[in-house]
Order: structure tokens, then sequence, then C-alpha cells
């Protein structure tokens, strides 16, 4: 590829990156000139050209507004493989199976949090295990727990009092994926997860308790249970370990048994299960399995900040309101229906990076929503806002059903902690009653706002684009990381 | 000099580790995974772990290592300051045994996790005076 692709522009913020050499499918980027700038400063756009090498992908390859360099295929990237003629790439998924949020709302108000903000943002910190080998809201579970957690998913956290009914009802597929087989999980994995099952890990993993700062669609947000300056809990993370060591040992399986088909591709990050083989039902089942486990996961914190926040205002939870809103995951394999040159057909819609944003009426979105769309939550950085959108018809017609994840790094881990230093960062946050505790300073300064694109900008032109309208705005109150 | 430095990727974290054998280099990438998680120079190394891997080449080799080394991390919450090494040739490609020496899992460590090696840009060489490897990591 040249250093400089040649982007066709299709509408104000839509760019097609043109078929051409191995390529099967054009590319499709979702952005405004200014997120192109970034998109160009990176790999991004020499991977969405590898990534059309998919075998049985369908239409183009799409990135979203927030897309950034990644492992083989951005993050911030969709594709679709057609179930019979393609196959499913863990890569294309993403190391983190599952890594998701979730949205509590509260009926609390900013006025009643404010004072509190420390002891909340110290309790928090202290009761959900944040890092490695800080232990988990479990504790230590067996290996049978494990598999029953990998199969039942959020059913789990119910039957052993982490979760209520009604969290169920609010979760992406209730909470629980079927055709899920722990069988297909290394002991490996399940040894690295024993003692993670309620724990957020580090990186850009995080929770928030958030204030909602503007609302943008009266009626959906109505719908969402949102009003301004309502108080939300934000909670981003994965599957931990289990799903880690999953994409890593059928990345390693597929590279052994499909060598001829890795080797052809542009990147072995990229390697696929063909359709009709052995490994494409076990990574598919596995990832189930993984997936499931990542809902409990954030279950359990979300457990665990309930206890939080009962022990800070002397109440029970259900009397602060404290409800799930939504939880979507957005590194994620599903098989999914979709039209594709007018014709219905079944592919694997691998979303890295990439949040599911179905419209109104679908049947796989709870009862709640269905009268105005799916929940779309995209957290921003440690500093900016956050946001909830919903899902549209654009959406499903021009990205397979999907839309933005996030704001996206602009900037490396190294050179943060070179541009900032993470006490400055901290005191400067809480000068704007941003209150943040992390495992250490330098998590801090990894996480600066300044490291991450303009989320607003990404918000701007994901609802300009059409895939996923806005509804409100949040602003952190107390941030806690790994 | 350290035989390993980190290196910069926007979302993610990588290393390079030099060796004049192919076991010192190996062993300064064990060094460099442990040092993307804490300050090594933290840790005490009375305790020690063996371990082996066997992969098909040398960068599947490495691939595999630090997998193994994260999962030590991990499930057995034991932290690596040093390591020794030994490749040898196989039927079917590599063997690495290895000797790490650290600690259990302090709760007064600041860790970071690493979720998983990369074979992004991954780099196994030999060069006029050993041995060079690189590798990106997903954090």
């Amino acid at each position: 590829m040249s250093d400089d692709p040649v982007l066709n522009q299709i509408s104000d913020h839509e760019w097609e990156l043109p078929q051409s050499g191995e390529m099967n499918v054009p590319a499709r980027v979702f952005a405004s000139d200014e997120i192109l700038s970034h998109i160009k400063d990176d790999k991004t756009l020499q991977q969405a050209q590898d990534i059309t090498h998919f075998p049985g992908i369908h239409r183009y390859a799409c990135i979203l507004p927030d897309a950034h360099q990644g492992y083989g295929m951005p993050v911030g990237g969709v594709v679709a493989l057609d179930t019979e003629t393609g196959g499913i790439s863990p890569g294309a998924i993403g190391y983190d199976i599952n890594c998701g949020v979730r949205v509590m709302r509260t009926n609390l108000t900013y006025e009643d949090i404010k004072g509190k903000e420390q002891q909340l943002a110290n309790i928090l910190f202290q009761k959900v295990p944040t890092g490695l080998g800080k232990g988990s809201v479990a504790g230590a579970v067996s290996t049978d727990d494990i598999d029953d957690i990998c199969t039942q998913g959020v059913k789990w956290a119910l039957e052993n009092d982490y979760a209520v009914e009604e969290d169920l009802l609010h979760c992406e597929d209730e909470g629980v994926r079927d055709n899920a087989n722990p069988d297909h999980i290394s002991d490996k994995a399940k040894d690295r997860a024993r003692h993670q099952v309620g724990s957020l890990g580090s990186g850009n993993h995080f929770m928030e308790v958030q204030r909602v700062a503007d609302i943008y669609d009266e009626e959906t947000a109505d719908q969402f249970g949102l009003e301004e300056d309502q108080i939300v809990v934000m909670i981003h993370c994965g599957s931990r370990g289990l799903g880690h060591q999953v994409c890593t040992d059928f990345l390693r399986s597929i590279e052994k048994q499909h060598r001829d088909l890795v080797d052809a591709l542009p990147s072995k990050e990229l390697a696929y299960a063909p359709a009709g083989s052995e490994l494409e039902q076990q990574y598919y089942e596995a990832m189930n399995a993984a997936i499931n486990f990542a809902w409990v996961n954030r279950q359990l914190i979300m457990h665990k900040t309930r206890e939080c926040f009962e022990r800070i205002f002397d109440r029970d939870w259900e009397e602060m309101g404290m409800e799930l809103l939504y939880d979507v995951a957005h590194n994620i394999g599903k098989k999914e229906m979709h039209d594709i040159n007018g014709e219905e057909r079944e592919v694997y819609v691998h979303r890295k990076g990439a949040t599911r944003a179905f419209p109104a009426g679908h049947d796989k979105i709870p009862r709640a929503y269905r009268d105005v769309g799916q929940p779309v939550l995209l957290p921003g950085s440690m500093g900016t806002s956050s946001y909830i959108l919903k899902g549209t018809e654009t959406a499903m017609d021009r990205t397979f059903g999907s839309s933005a994840h996030g704001a996206g790094r602009t900037m490396s881990r190294t050179q943060a902690k070179n541009d900032y230093w993470g006490e400055d960062v901290q005191k400067d946050l809480q000068r704007q009653q941003i209150y943040v505790k992390a495992q250490s300073g330098s998590t801090i300064a990894e996480e600066a706002p300044g490291v991450y694109k303009d989320v607003d900008e990404v918000v701007r032109v994901t609802d300009a684009a059409g895939i996923g309208d806005k509804v409100a705005r949040m602003h952190p109150v107390v941030n806690i990381k790994g | 000099m350290t035989g390993f430095t980190l290196l910069d990727h926007t979302s993610e974290i990588g290393f390079e580790a030099t060796g004049t054998t192919l076991d010192t280099a190996f062993a300064h990438a064990g060094q460099a995974l442990f040092e993307t998680m804490t300050d090594i120079d933290d840790l005490s190394a009375e305790d020690d772990l063996t371990f082996s891997v066997e992969s098909e080449n040398l960068e599947a080799l490495l691939f595999d290592y630090v997998d193994e080394l994260i999962y030590i991390a991990q499930a057995k919450q034991f932290l690596i300051r040093s390591f020794d090494i030994t490749i040898s040739e196989t039927a079917d490609g590599y063997r690495l045994d290895g000797t790490g020496y650290g600690e259990p899992i302090r709760e007064d460590l600041r860790l970071q996790e690493v979720k998983a090696p990369t074979y992004s840009d991954i780099v196994v060489e030999e060069t006029g005076e050993g041995w060079t490897l690189r590798m990106f990591l997903d954090v």
C-alpha cells in the first residue's frame, strides 16, 4: 500500500478506500477531516486494507470514527464474514473478548453526592479489585464455578445472589450467550480466571460515577430513565485473563492447523478459523463462554458498587434506584442476519472496538427500549464526557448495526508518561471536581485526557453519519482505575 | 546495558531485548515483560520456579514463552526478577527450559496487567553481536 492512500469521499462523513490488489472488498471510513487526520497518523488505513483480505467478507470493512491502529485489525473496526464461505477470526474480535460497558442509573442527583466524592472514590477503590493480584469480588473460585459462569452467564450471578432478575433483562442477550462450551477453554485460561471473577483489571478499564450533563433526545432519555443532573455509574472492563487466554490459544491453534491460510494473510494476527472447520465451531463456543464470563465480571462489580453506595448513603440500593440501564459488548463476534445486496445472509459480524447499535423495533433489544432503539454506551477518557446514544436504521444499513465505542488513543503510554505527571493530572482534575483514584500515578498519566481523541468530535461524527443518535452526555465525578 | 528497552505503540506497549546468545536474549525478554507489569528492581529473587515451552519456530517460541510468563504472573501469582534460560533444538522446532527467580505477588506492589503477547511486528533475529528480540504486548 502506498504511504498516502487515496480515499474517495462518499458523503460528508463517509469515505471509501477503493478495492485494489488482493482486497476482496473496499473499506469505508466514517470520519470528519479532523478525525481523518488522526487516522492517517498511524497504520489504521493500512490495517483497513489488510482486513479486506478475509475470504467471504461482505460489502466492505467498516472503520468507525474512533478507529486507531490495533494488532492486525484496527480498534474501531467491523467486518462481516459469511458463515458458509468465510470464517471467524479471534484477532478481529480482540484479545479481550466482550470487553464492554455497562451503565447503572440511580435516582440520586449531583447535589446528593456533592461533598462525598472523595469518600466514594476511597470506598470504591478499596472494595472493587483493580490491577493485578488484588483479588476479586467472588474470591478464589473453583474450576467448576468457572465452567458454570461460562455456561450460564449472568444467571450464575442471579443464583449466587450477585444479581436480580431485572439485571438480566437489561443486558445484551439477557446476559447469556447460548452455544457456550467451556470444554473448549484451556485449563490455563481457567486458572487465570480463578482469581479474577469480579475485577476491573488495568489499562484503559475503569469505573466512573458520572452526572448527566445534557439530554439531547428527551423521549429516548425518558425511556432510558435518564434526566439532567442524575447520577449514573459506568463500568468498563472485559473477560480478564480467561478471554485473553482464549484468544491467544486459538490464534496459535489456527496457526498450527491452518498454516497455509495464515501465511496467505497480511498479518498472523488476522488468523481465522475457516467456515466448516472444527476450530471454527470450537472457537465460536469458547468465545461465547468468555462472553458470558465478562458479563458476570461486570455484574459482580456492579453488585459491589451497590454495596458501596449503601454504605455511603445508608440506604438500600433499591431505594436509590440503582438499576442496570444496559450492558453492551464492544469486542465480540456474533452470528447475525444482514441484508447483503438484497439477500438476507448469516454472517459473523466481528466488532473490535465497536458497539452493536440496533434500531428501534429490533427483537434483539430489551422490550423496555424497543420503541426507541438500543442504548449505545460510549465511554470517554477520565476527564472528559461519556455519551449514551441509540442504535439506528442507518447503522443497520451502513455498518452492520454497529457504532463507535469510545474516544480512541492518539498517544502511546510511554509518551503520555513523558508528557504528563500523574499527580498533576489528578490535582488538575480535582480542581474540575473530578476525583480520580488509581493504582499508581503512572496509570493516571497513561490515561490522561490529552492522550485520547476528542470524544466530543467522535460522537458528533457518529451522530452526523447517522450510525448512532445522541441521547445524553455524562460528565465524570469519581473515577477509579487499575 | 540492561539488555532490554520498552517500546512505544499508540495503544499498547512493546519491548526490545538483546543478548550475546539466544538464551540471554530470551532471559532479557522475560525481564522486559515483568518490567511492563512493575519495577523489577523492587522484586526479591529469593524464590524460584521452573517452566518449559516447546514451539515450531523461534517467533512462536517467543510468543509461547511470553504467554507462559503471563500465566505465571496471573495464575500462579508469581513475579520474576531474573531468568536462567536454555533453548535447544528438537525434532519439531525448539524447546525452552527456564528458571525464574522472584517472589509471590505482594500486597504493597503496584502492578499493571498484560493481557497477551502478539505477533505484531515480532522480531527474532541474529545480528553481528548476538540476538535481538522484539515484541508488542496487548495491555
